[in-house]
């Protein structure tokens, strides 16, 4: 099976999040190649879980403060800072039927590419299921999947650095005062790839790419002008929109 | 109304739950969970309106609705969701 990979890109949340819509839609209608993509956030934004209520996981008057854009995901999962210098995002856009049907072993394979690729860093990270990939113990990366109408959408984060301050601001724990305890409490759950090892970004991204294309039928691919169209119409019409922002 | 939290292996679930006459009349659901099909959610709520707000009812009618819309969610059960909904109603 041919695959497209879209290099790293750089977008706002709303773009971000309807371009993975607007590949899914356009796979299943058989004009687009199963996509694996990276991204990056800007300005920084903070992406909520499909389920979750926005007010509960969200501080939206330092948001407003800080420039931080807020969506929610097409995905089930937690709230995540998309830090722009801190993190790189992936998507994975396929034929759900070429994955395991059992969600967690799906999770495992996708997962185990960003695992290959952080050790080809020299990076010692392993899966913990569900959707997690750890390191020496701490949390370095998650990731959300959906499956709609026979597509399957895996998208996920990879910390490279870790800017705890803003990350407690933004996200509803600073209704409590962010004390160096809890950042403490943080750093003993959550690592980056700037603690384990002196790659770049650039080299990080390069590893990943690397890895996610192993053993498969790759070719660097571009976006169609009707994926770029039907992108900007869901960034405008549904991504931006209050209704599905405080749908919950 | 109180808000129910409890913690599954697959993320946290938070309920809100009112009751007249011990029937459940409005319910909202939230939380990090995964659940697949997504939009089952609003189909638990909705077969939930109008049950008793008795443990093993709720149990039960969620466990339909699993199998009715054909819900997969990894780390949660209708016995995490049902545990949630009590805490709200305790």
């Amino acid at each position: 099976m041919k695959w497209r990979v879209i290099g790293l890109e750089t977008h706002d949340a709303y773009l971000n999040m309807a371009f993975d819509e607007a590949i899914s839609e356009s796979l299943r209608e058989g004009a687009s190649l199963p996509t694996i993509r990276f991204y990056n956030w800007e300005p920084s934004a903070v992406s909520i879980g499909y389920f979750q209520g926005i007010r509960d996981e969200v501080n939206l008057e330092v948001c407003r403060e800080l420039g931080v854009d807020c969506i929610r995901r097409w995905t089930g999962g937690g709230a995540v800072y998309h830090d722009f210098d801190g993190e790189i995002t992936y998507s994975v856009i396929a034929p759900a039927n070429i994955f395991p049907k059992n969600i967690i072993e799906s999770y495992g394979l996708i997962c185990g590419w960003l695992v290959r690729g952080l050790v080809s860093l020299g990076i010692e990270a392993e899966f913990r299921p569900v959707n997690d990939i750890l390191v020496k113990g701490k949390k370095i990366s998650g990731s959300a999947q959906t499956r709609r109408r026979g597509i399957l959408l895996q998208h996920g984060t990879l910390l490279y650095g870790l800017d705890l301050k803003t990350m407690f601001n933004v996200l509803n724990v600073s209704r409590q005062k962010i004390t160096d305890k809890m950042i403490k409490s943080a750093h003993e759950r959550v690592t980056c790839i700037q603690m384990h090892c002196g790659a770049g970004k650039k080299e990080v991204y390069e590893a990943l790419v690397n890895a996610f294309t192993d053993g498969k039928d790759c070719g660097a691919g571009i976006w169609s002008r009707d994926e770029l169209i039907r992108a900007k119409e869901l960034a405008e019409e549904k991504y931006k929109s209050s209704g599905w922002t405080y749908l919950r | 109304m109180k808000q129910g939290i409890h913690k599954s292996k697959g993320g946290l679930i938070r309920s809100f739950v009112g009751t007249e006459n011990g029937i459940i009349d409005d319910i909202s659901i939230s939380g990090d969970f995964f659940l697949f099909p997504e939009e089952a959610l609003s189909k638990i709520i909705e077969e939930l309106k109008g049950a008793a707000a008795k443990r093993e009812e709720i149990q039960k009618n969620i466990e339909a609705t699993y199998k009715k819309e054909n819900i997969q969610s990894p780390g949660t059960t209708p016995s995490d969701f049902t545990e949630s909904i009590m805490k709200s109603l305790e």
